[in-house]
């Protein structure tokens, strides 16, 4: 039997009648100066930072690749350039979202540049990012990430688990 | 606008009143004295040949890694042990179905092993698959087999390409 975990690290299982639902999602890798640009969610349960990034809409089509472009551009201003190569599968996770929708959700990331400011006429989603920052990775602990960003960032080499 | 390619490589525009899905498809690589097992499907158009895998179940719930140990066992017969580390994203492909369905399909490939013998319990689906193949990688030819195949296996060295 799966369990989904929610956003407090709860595991559900589904009931029965309730559909699970696919959701794909990508994440932007960016490094400048040795910071990483981060966004921090205002439904953050603890932790502060999160990679920019977010679902990839199945209509109107759009590829993960352009999903996360326009994921990256709406939470942080930024033009995102990825480098396609490294387009890669990080998660298969079970979640049940705030709102109680069961979501296989299968999550990417992608390395890539941003341009030297963010857009002039962006304005931050504030019911959803109270902040975007370039952060160094060596001052994050695994409690400042949410847990699926933080294991991108191990597997990525960008931060370590403390032993 | 973003289109969807058939079996026949024509490609079709989404009517506004068809729905997209998501279809999480993964293929098992097992290799065998340097053979590597294959199914020899019936297509209505282009290659017959591919490595075995197809749908992620939504529900009931199944992982990637569980997915292709129960689609290789489905087509081959073979019990396959997928390698947790080996899974590959291969693409997002946009699929007008055989059944008329618009498809945004992610690919994964796994590599693994395979049991000495397939289950002798097991029985051919003979509507889907002709015959299953331990094939030598350099007697194939890049229109022999399905083309997101033929690319992995280029990018994993088992084929070279301008063949």
């Amino acid at each position: 039997m799966k369990r989904y975990i929610d956003l407090h690290g709860e595991e559900h299982v589904r009931p029965t009648g309730t559909p699970a639902r696919w959701r794909i999602g990508g994440y932007g890798v960016i490094l400048r100066d040795g910071c990483l640009l981060m966004v921090e969610p205002v439904w953050t349960t603890g932790w502060t930072w999160a990679l920019p990034g977010g679902g990839v809409r199945l209509m109107p089509e759009e590829t993960i690749l352009e999903g996360i472009v326009r994921e990256v551009h709406e939470e942080t201003g930024y033009h995102f350039t990825p480098d396609p190569a490294t387009l890669a599968h990080h998660g298969d996770v079970f979640f049940r979202t705030p709102k109680g929708r069961y979501l296989r959700s299968i999550t990417f990331t992608v390395r890539g540049e941003v341009g030297s400011e963010p857009d002039p006429a962006w304005r931050r989603p504030e019911n959803e990012i109270a902040r975007v920052a370039w952060v160094d990775p060596a001052v994050l602990r695994r409690n400042d990430v949410h847990w699926h960003h933080w294991d991108a960032l191990v597997k990525m080499g960008y931060v370590k688990d403390e032993a | 606008m973003i289109r969807y390619i058939d079996q026949a490589l024509t490609l079709h525009t989404r009517p506004d009143d068809a729905p997209a899905e998501w279809r999480i498809c993964v293929y098992g690589l097992a290799e065998r004295d340097g053979r590597i097992l294959l199914v020899d499907q019936i297509v209505k158009a282009g290659p017959t040949l591919s490595l075995p895998g197809g749908g992620v179940e939504l529900e009931p719930e199944e992982t990637i890694l569980e997915g292709s140990v129960r689609e290789v066992y489905e087509e081959t017969g073979y019990r396959f042990e997928p390698d947790a580390n080996s899974l590959m994203f291969l693409g997002d492909p946009f699929i007008k179905s055989p059944s008329g369905r618009h498809v945004h399909t992610i690919l994964f490939l796994v590599r693994g092993t395979v049991s000495d013998d397939p289950d002798p319990a097991w029985e051919r689906n003979a509507e889907e698959i002709v015959e299953v193949l331990w094939v030598d990688p350099a007697s194939l030819n890049r229109s022999d087999i399905r083309r997101s195949h033929w690319s992995a296996l280029a990018r994993l060295g088992y084929v070279s390409d301008g063949r």
